[in-house]
């Protein structure tokens, strides 16, 4: 493959009183879209908050990271980062537009009025309904899968290269995580943005990523193309991810549907 | 035999500037030994129907009627004893528990409230209940908040079943879990379903979980249940709008990764 984008050697994360990332190793590629997978702790969001320098002060860091640009991205500027609970992303006393305006007048240099009209178009194009009227809205206004919509827009403000989505559809309901997905799935295509999902959920990783890594207890147990992963995977643990799996599909664990 | 029946149940918020009716008109009835799943949105009101029927809430309008009383007009005593027969399991236990109360505080509970077990008998009670949910008694003595997540709603389990309840109702219990544990606490609660012949009202988002677990369903949407039938019939032909979505929005595992995606995207609504 080509040179990465980013290349991640034998890194170790501590914080206080435990190991949270051990012995690392890990490349980025430009243009990819990279799913994280693992249970809750087994270091998934450590992991984005690195490379989004977000980590605690107290955090202890040991290895390399090195980007191919020669510098860390800056969060906000080069990279977007969308969490789970949009209260992380989103000002709650702060109006939708100037949320949305402040990236991009900040990275992209605009005056105020063009930093709106930017915002505006952001949220049209996160397929916010009406969105004039949600410029003077606050985020307690809208519904969740709205203020999601809403910290998307906020994230890719700046048209950063790198877009970090941490469990940013784990609290809301399937039908509104299926929106969400499939806006991510279109902005990562029209921008080519390089993306990095973290999931908890191995069946939202096969519908959008090319490549999936496995994590389990802070180690690194597998990582391959998605459909190797997912149709052949070698690692125990991944393979009792798949199995464990419930769809539409899967074996009822009472008689199917029939009563008592 | 019908153990619980709704009927016409109905209730509204008011909050700062406007009504909300969270419930409207709801009917449904669920028999003896059997598991009704409620699925819907998110706001659609499942909630809401869990206080209702627990008593945490009144409702504005309705009858609920359960193993044959009016159990809206029950009172005292009465109320008391016919309370321990419905049980519940929410999604955040260290919230619905006392922090730094022991996993068998929290356990001999309600036997103390209920007096369902004579009290020399309730240390051997607690560690048969906690045996029952697959811990060993040892966890008698542990403060819940040491406790994983699935420890804790295995504990939840245990709590919900000490007054040997009919009808145990889950708010969205096991939402929260990481994959392999879900499935182990969704194994244990089919097999002490079938040991004990409780019923279950089981709440969730996610109809993948609900399908594994529920006879029949109910689909919620806007307060309403639109919908309520056999769980295959349902998942295969769904009626309703909301019932088409949930089905629609629930996400295979695509072995050959995204060239085969078929996420499907239905109009965002529009809520401010
Ligand atoms: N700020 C923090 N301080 C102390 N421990 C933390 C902190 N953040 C995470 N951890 C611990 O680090 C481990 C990895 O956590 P995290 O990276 O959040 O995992 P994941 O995102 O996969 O759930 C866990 O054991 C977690 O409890
Ligand atoms: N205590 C409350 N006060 C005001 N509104 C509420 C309250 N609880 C729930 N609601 C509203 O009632 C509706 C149904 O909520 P809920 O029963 O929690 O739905 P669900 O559990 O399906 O997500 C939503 O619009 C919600 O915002
Ligand atoms: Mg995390
Ligand atoms: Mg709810």
């Amino acid at each position: 493959m080509n040179n990465p984008l980013c290349r991640i050697t034998d890194l170790s994360v501590g914080y206080r009183d435990r190991t949270a990332l051990t012995g690392l190793s890990l490349d980025i590629f430009s243009g990819e879209r990279l799913a994280i997978v693992g249970e809750s702790g087994s270091g998934k969001s450590t992991l984005a908050r690195t490379l989004a320098g977000l980590l605690p002060d107290d955090a202890v860091f040991a290895g390399d990271i090195r980007w191919s640009s020669g510098q860390t991205p800056s969060l906000g500027r080069d990279l977007g980062f969308v969490f789970q609970d949009t209260s992380a992303s989103l000002n709650p006393v702060l109006k939708i537009g100037e949320q949305v305006a402040e990236g991009a007048k900040r990275h992209l240099r605009m005056t105020w009025q063009a930093a709106y009209a930017h915002a505006r178009n952001l949220l049209e194009h996160v397929r916010i309904p009406n969105p004039e009227a949600v410029m003077n809205a606050y985020p307690h206004q809208l519904s969740g899968g709205q203020r999601q919509r809403v910290a998307i827009a906020a994230a890719i403000a700046s048209r950063p290269s790198i877009l970090i989505a941490d469990e940013a559809t784990s609290a809301l309901d399937t039908v509104v995580q299926a929106q969400i997905v499939a806006l991510l799935d279109t902005l990562v295509s029209e921008a080519a943005m390089t993306m990095i999902f973290i999931t908890h959920d191995i069946a939202l990783a096969s519908h959008l990523a090319d490549r999936i890594a496995v994590f389990k207890d802070g180690r690194l147990v597998e990582i391959g193309p998605a459909a190797d992963i997912l149709s052949s995977p070698k690692d125990e643990y991944t393979k009792s991810l798949i199995e464990g799996h419930y769809d539409l599909a899967s074996t009822p664990l009472i008689s199917a549907g029939r009563r008592p | 035999m019908t153990l619980l029946s709704v009927e016409n149940l109905r209730r509204r918020y008011v909050s700062t500037g406007r009504d909300i009716v969270a419930v409207e008109n709801a009917t449904f009835s669920i028999a003896a030994g059997e598991t009704l799943g409620i699925a819907g949105a998110s706001g659609s009101g499942k909630s809401t129907m869990a206080r209702l029927l627990l008593g945490l809430m009144p409702p504005d309008a309705g009858k609920i009627t359960f193993e044959g009383q009016d159990w809206l007009s029950l009172k005292g005593k009465d109320l008391r004893r016919q309370r321990s027969r419905m049980q519940m399991v929410f999604q955040d236990v260290l919230g619905a528990f006392h922090p730094t109360a022991t996993v068998g505080e929290t356990i001999g509970d309600p036997i103390r409230v209920h007096r369902t077990v004579p009290k020399p008998q309730r240390t051997r009670e607690i560690a048969r209940l906690l045996e029952r949910v697959g811990l060993s008694s040892d966890f008698a003595g542990r403060p819940v908040y040491e406790l994983s997540g699935g420890q804790r709603q295995r504990v939840a389990i245990a709590r919900a079943i000490a007054t040997r309840p009919s009808l145990v109702v889950l708010d969205e219990a096991v939402s929260a879990l990481d994959v392999q544990v879900r499935n182990r606490i969704l194994e244990l609660l089919v097999e002490l379903q079938r040991e004990e012949n409780m019923s279950y009202l089981f709440i969730s988002h996610d109809l993948a979980v609900l399908r594994a677990v529920s006879h029949r369903l109910a689909i919620m949407d806007a307060g309403r249940i639109v919908e309520t039938g056999h769980t295959s019939d349902i998942i295969e032909q769904p009626q309703s709008a909301a019932g088409r979505a949930l089905v629609a929005a629930t996400l295979r595992l695509m072995p050959g990764g995204r060239q085969t995606n078929t996420i499907q995207q239905s109009e965002p609504t529009y809520d401010i």
